[in-house]
């Protein structure tokens, strides 16, 4: 019997037709980042927003996401603003390639960019008193690497969801001497040499072919 | 089912986003300095009525003993300069560095500001090591201060017999002023124990004590004053006391323990008030 069915199995599979994958791209997501929007209505601090978008080459996707991303922080003694604006581009790859959904399982990697510019002003110091000192950063650049996965699901025929989680590393930072920054617009709090971030994104397919 | 699994992980997501930052000191600017003796190289305490800067209204260090101390620089300008006073003597410190850079840390931190070139410009102590220049900001030692012998210091005890007994006592001092010119550290209202500087100009020195129950009573001691040059390089000849005896007072007794002068002071005299 087991024989048999061996046999049967060995005898479909010599007739399975094996497709060739089509690299041409069927469709382009655009959404938004949830977190920054819900974070910008809730955290005083913090002004931005982020666009993701990304195509299909079979199961590749060239991932881009520009942002804008504002901080500014007022006490008795400081005031720090900080405010640029922020790209990444990539690669995911997906790794649930017969999903009948299309839907999305993915590791990528990302390059990130950002350019801003921060304000410091001492209004008082503890210990010195009233100083009303403001040191600038202006057009600062900073770069970095990141390692990403997470996940898209189809939620209706165009409307998608998904996340992406990111572990930040090789934070470069090309600035003056003399101020050192407090925050990378896209990346985080610049001391840490690497960090995780993580995004909730909504968006929407345009088809521009139809998938085979 | 699976889309109540999505906005549960949203929010989950959404509590693990909202970081909070550590607010640690990281700043470098502080200069500790600790104090020694310059005969046997020991930590010297002192008694500081108030250490202060210029360009501060703070008070560092306010009644308070302590053999190192640490003092911040300031970030707004390029020397800091401190005036420690303590209850016998007044010093200077001027410290010169530069400002590398200045980082915003946190709403609860503030700015954390990275010095170098540390120099220690000017001052006036007896003597002083700069055991390094370098600047971190764990605490360390930038400067050891060395102070000259102090050699007028006599150390009074109260004591009163109970039975038999000898024990402390405690008194409640109002004031204290001697024959000359002098100054006095009293820790407390209320002691046991009391440091009297000599005068090194006279053979004797007298001290008057008001005590709270408003009674008042004095001593007079007399002494032999001798040349110190041993460490003549720091601090010029020192005047060295002996043969420490008492001529007068009003009190029951006054029984001298030890007629030489030693620093930090041993008990010299012992009073039964």
């Amino acid at each position: 019997m087991l024989v048999a069915t061996t046999a049967l199995g060995q005898s479909k599979n010599d007739s399975t037709v094996i497709k060739k994958p089509s690299y041409l791209p069927t469709g382009i997501r655009v959404g938004t980042d949830l977190i920054g929007l819900i974070r910008s209505q809730t955290d005083d601090s913090f002004l931005g927003y982020e666009v993701n978008a990304d195509v299909d080459f079979y199961r590749y996707f060239l991932a881009v996401e520009v942002g804008r991303w504002e901080r500014s922080f007022l006490t008795d003694d400081e005031k720090y603003s900080n405010e640029g604006n922020y790209f990444r581009i990539g690669v995911d790859v997906n790794f649930l390639k017969k999903d009948p959904d299309n839907s999305m399982f993915f590791f990528g990697m990302r390059y990130g960019s950002s350019t801003y510019t921060e304000n410091l002003t001492i209004i008082n110091d503890p210990v010195w008193g009233p100083v009303g000192t403001t040191s600038t950063n202006a057009d600062v650049h900073a770069g970095w690497g990141e390692l990403t996965t997470g996940l898209r699901v189809r939620m209706l025929k165009f409307f998608w969801m998904g996340y992406t989680a990111r572990y930040k590393f090789g934070l470069n930072i090309n600035e003056p001497s003399g101020f050192e920054s407090h925050d990378v617009p896209g990346y985080g709090k610049a001391d840490n040499q690497a960090t995780w971030g993580f995004n909730y994104q909504l968006l929407f397919r345009i088809p521009i072919r139809k998938q085979k | 089912m699976k889309k109540g699994l999505w906005i549960a992980f949203f929010f989950l997501a959404m509590g693990s986003c909202l970081d909070e930052p550590d607010c640690l000191d990281m700043s470098n600017g502080f200069i500790g300095i600790s104090f020694k003796k310059m005969f046997d190289g020991k930590a010297d305490t002192l008694v500081f009525i108030g250490v202060q800067s210029p360009e501060s209204d703070s008070i560092f260090f306010s009644y308070t003993r302590a053999t190192a101390i640490t003092l911040p620089l300031n970030p707004f300008a390029m020397q800091t300069r401190y005036d420690l006073e303590g209850v016998y003597d007044t010093y200077f410190l001027e410290m010169d560095y530069t400002l590398i850079t200045t980082q915003y840390v946190s709403e609860d931190c503030g700015a954390r500001y990275i010095f170098s070139n540390l120099e220690f410009s000017d001052h006036d102590f007896d003597s002083v090591k700069v055991i390094t220049d370098n600047l971190f900001t764990a605490s360390q030692t930038n400067l050891e201060v060395y102070r000259c012998p102090r050699t007028n210091l006599t150390k009074v005890a109260f004591r009163q017999l109970i039975g038999l007994t000898e024990k402390a006592d405690t008194v409640y001092l109002n004031n204290i002023s001697a024959d000359y010119s002098a100054q006095f550290f009293i820790p407390a209202d209320t002691l046991s124990t009391l440091n009297l500087p000599l005068n090194e100009n006279a053979p004797t020195t007298t001290f008057n004590f008001d005590f709270k129950d408003g009674s008042s009573q004095s001593i007079t001691f007399s002494y032999t004053r001798t040349s110190w040059n041993d460490f003549n390089t720091w601090c010029g000849t020192l005047t060295r006391f002996s043969d420490l005896s008492t001529v007068a007072h009003d009190f029951s007794s006054a029984i001298v323990r030890k007629d030489s002068i030693q620093d930090p002071p041993l008990t010299n005299v012992a009073i039964f008030k």
